[in-house]
């Protein structure tokens, strides 16, 4: 009997071979003469066996989900390649880069310019880019976009999110000078600071080609960006792509792409979408707080 | 290091994606539910991607993903972290686990197959999901994916010790729900008495899940 209690607490090492040469036939030797030993080791034997087969037979992958795996790993390699050497995002510079961001970014450069001498009326900006092959539109309205600009969009703001650029501004004092350069009022969100979110920083970023504040923030080992731009000009909300839930009252608009999450607001003709690789429900949480 | 010696991109995702299957069982068990659980598989195998040069080829990629899943979870769905007060400490595993008669315990298991009686699977999957966290992916990982006590502490940042008690509770408790469904099924009779042996009675308290005030009240005691 006492050999039993030497015996049960190393019945699971023994099973799943984890004993020594030496435990394990001192074991033996006692299952031999032991029926309840042997019981319990056919037992957990047994349960083993069961749950292996249960785990691996509850599950099947169906072939939607595969195809959704495939494109988030092709989306990710793309990624890669777009992003040799790592881009370096940075709006009023002017240094030469690839079409895909100079594009927005000379549309952002030129609205960003105009917004500080007055000189537009926030009307069309033909921008010709270096290679003179991808003229864009400055002020494309994001409400004529069809749901694959809307699919760009969301993965324009995840892949500057991911990207991390150096913020051009890191003190709350020069906060004014990005607000004039997207032309919206911009503040540090004091709601976010409650989770524990410090602030490290803000740039002039294009969103669907119109100057939006970034703005980023360390929050528990995890980081997000806060994008503030024109709701009106950028209805991030009314788009398919990102599905509405409620969170304290108030409408979300929540998506996920490539591993990171995005979470939307509106609040008084502002648009606020925060992107991070924090999961759905904390982007949610985090952008809802925001007033 | 030269770079050949790097998995490439459609390489890595070729191996990868044969593992989708087993990602998305333990993802499954991990999560309890369809939807999160391909988020987490979809998010593990990105993140795999992005930091597949910390990947050597030719070791365990299944072990790998597997590690990167687990902490993706834990991350995202328990950001404080595994519980561990309630768990470790001498008296919180006490060594007998005689719970159930030897003829009960023959009864459950059928030697044909050298698996339970043939419990449904989705009342072991019910047991499963129903363990806490800490418990459930101990026994997933050791019961259904055969990693080693090694890899297990390895991938949930843990003592050996501490897995090998998150397993032996785990499996404890599975034991016992299923005890009870064998009886209701009639495979098992009626206990005439709770431990056929003599040394190995253990109070009923020990088989139920962890109660932080009993779990204090045992400590004070």
């Amino acid at each position: 009997m006492s050999e039993c209690r030497k015996v049960q607490p190393v019945v699971d090492a023994f099973v799943d071979g984890e004993l020594s040469t030496e435990r394990v036939f001192e074991t033996e030797e006692h299952l031999e003469r032991c029926h309840g030993c042997q019981e319990r080791v056919s037992l957990t034997q047994a349960l083993h066996v069961s749950t292996r087969r249960a785990v691996h037979g509850a599950t099947q992958v169906s072939p939607s989900f595969e195809q959704r795996v495939r494109a988030a790993l092709a989306a990710e390699r793309a990624r890669e390649e777009a992003d040799q050497p790592p881009p370096r995002i940075q709006p009023m510079s002017g240094k030469p880069m690839q079409w895909r961001t100079v594009v927005p970014v000379a549309a952002a450069a030129a609205m960003a310019l105009a917004f500080a001498s007055g000189k537009t009326d926030g009307k069309r900006t033909l921008i010709q880019t270096d290679d003179g092959q991808h003229p864009g539109l400055a002020n494309v309205v994001a409400a004529n976009a069809g749901a694959n600009d809307e699919e760009q969009l969301i993965e324009e703001l995840i892949r500057l999110h991911a990207s991390s650029p150096p913020p051009e501004v890191t003190e709350p004092t020069l906060m004014p000078q990005l607000e004039r350069e997207v032309g919206l009022p911009v503040r540090l969100q004091p709601e976010l600071n409650r989770y524990g979110a410090s602030w490290q920083g803000g740039s002039v970023v294009p969103v669907k080609n119109e100057p939006a504040a970034s703005l980023f923030y360390h929050i528990d080992g995890h980081r997000f960006t806060v994008y503030v731009f024109d709701a009106e000009r950028v209805p991030l909300q009314k788009t398919n792509v990102l599905k509405p839930r409620v969170v304290r009252d108030r409408p979300v608009f929540v998506g996920t792409r490539r591993g990171y999450s995005i979470a939307a607001v509106e609040n008084r003709g502002i648009g606020y979408a925060l992107a991070t690789d924090l999961d759905t429900q904390e982007s949610a949480e985090l952008v809802a707080s925001i007033h | 290091m030269p770079k050949h010696s790097i998995i490439s991109a459609e390489e890595f995702e070729q191996e990868a994606l044969n593992h989708l299957s087993t990602l998305l069982s333990v993802g499954m068990r991990f999560t309890r539910n369809a939807t999160d659980a391909e988020d987490l598989v979809q998010d593990t195998l990105v993140k795999a991607m992005r930091a597949r040069h910390q990947f050597h080829a030719g070791t365990n990629m299944r072990a790998w993903l597997i590690k990167i899943l687990t902490n993706t979870f834990i991350n995202r769905f328990r950001r404080g972290g595994l519980e561990k007060s309630l768990l470790e400490g001498p008296d919180a595993d006490p060594l007998a686990d005689g719970w159930v008669s030897t003829a009960s315990m023959q009864a459950m298991r059928d030697p044909e197959t050298a698996a339970l009686r043939p419990l449904l699977q989705q009342e072991i999957v019910k047991a499963l999901d129903a363990l806490p966290d800490e418990f459930r992916l101990a026994v997933v990982l050791v019961d259904a994916e055969e990693l080693s006590y090694r890899e297990v502490a390895d991938i949930m940042g843990c003592p050996i010790g501490t897995v090998m008690s998150r397993l032996h509770r785990g499996r404890r408790m599975l034991k016992s729900t299923l005890y009870e469904h064998a009886r209701a099924l009639g495979i098992v009779g009626p206990e005439a008495q709770i431990g056929s042996d003599g040394d190995e009675a253990t109070s009923a308290s020990d088989q139920t899940p962890i109660n932080l005030n009993n779990y204090r009240a045992k400590r004070m005691g």
